[in-house]
């Protein structure tokens, strides 16, 4: 099944470091449902900047350490944006 | 597969088995000459498939349990969003096409099923985009 977002996520390895917390917890400290969880761990579904923000500060880190963007996807799509 | 899934899967089945069986019989009347439009036909179907949904999504409700009762999220709503955009699609198709029918004279009988068949359509393409959207992901 094509993942539809090229964001990679590490809330599973986070979940695992903070006390084996369970999706359910997850969820519910977000705001979301498990099944967004689900997704967004899976990269099924991007999140909104909020609730990215959300988990980052349930995991008690930075956006960057839950979420990657691929440099070569980033490369293509944002190539001109340091320009001028 | 979640609650939300559940009501897709019964609205699309509702929709294909009733309004299949409401267009089959329309069709098999268009080749006996029959170009009348039976009112209480449409009415029973129509209010049939409302009380199929319902009861339907009543008893996933009951079966569901606390999943059926929390409030929609982000992605949920963009799913949604995304499903009643494509389904917009095809009911503005139908109107269009019952309108220009409605202009070149034809009767009330095309017009009306035109209608209904646009409606239904964008119903179901509704459910399936659904369906995909929570499967494939958005």
């Amino acid at each position: 099944m094509a993942k539809p977002t090229p964001i990679t996520n590490t809330i599973r390895t986070l979940r695992f470091h903070t006390g084996e917390m369970t999706q359910a917890d997850l969820a519910e400290k977000v705001g979301v449902t498990r099944q967004t969880v689900i997704a967004i761990e899976q990269g099924r579904y991007s999140p909104s900047l909020e609730v990215a923000f959300r988990i980052a500060r349930v995991f008690g880190v930075g956006l960057e350490d839950v979420f990657q963007f691929p440099e070569d996807e980033s490369g293509s799509a944002g190539g001109g944006a340091g320009k001028g | 597969m979640t609650f939300r899934e559940k009501i897709a899967v019964l609205t699309l089945i509702a929709n294909v088995l009733i309004y299949g069986a409401y267009f089959g019989d329309t069709t098999l009347g268009v080749l006996d000459g029959v170009y009348a439009l039976d009112q209480g036909y449409l009415i029973q179907t129509i209010v049939m498939l409302i009380v199929v949904v319902i009861a339907g999504s009543i008893v996933l409700g009951i079966f569901a349990g606390r999943e059926a009762d929390a409030p929609a999220d982000e992605r949920d709503r963009l799913v949604a969003m995304r499903a009643d955009q494509r389904a917009g699609y095809v009911v503005a198709f139908g109107a269009g096409a019952s309108l220009v029918m409605a202009i070149a004279g034809l009767s009330v009988f095309w017009i009306a099923n035109t209608v209904l068949a646009g409606l239904v359509a964008g119903e179901m393409l509704k459910s399936l985009s659904t369906l995909i959207d929570y499967r494939r992901g958005v």
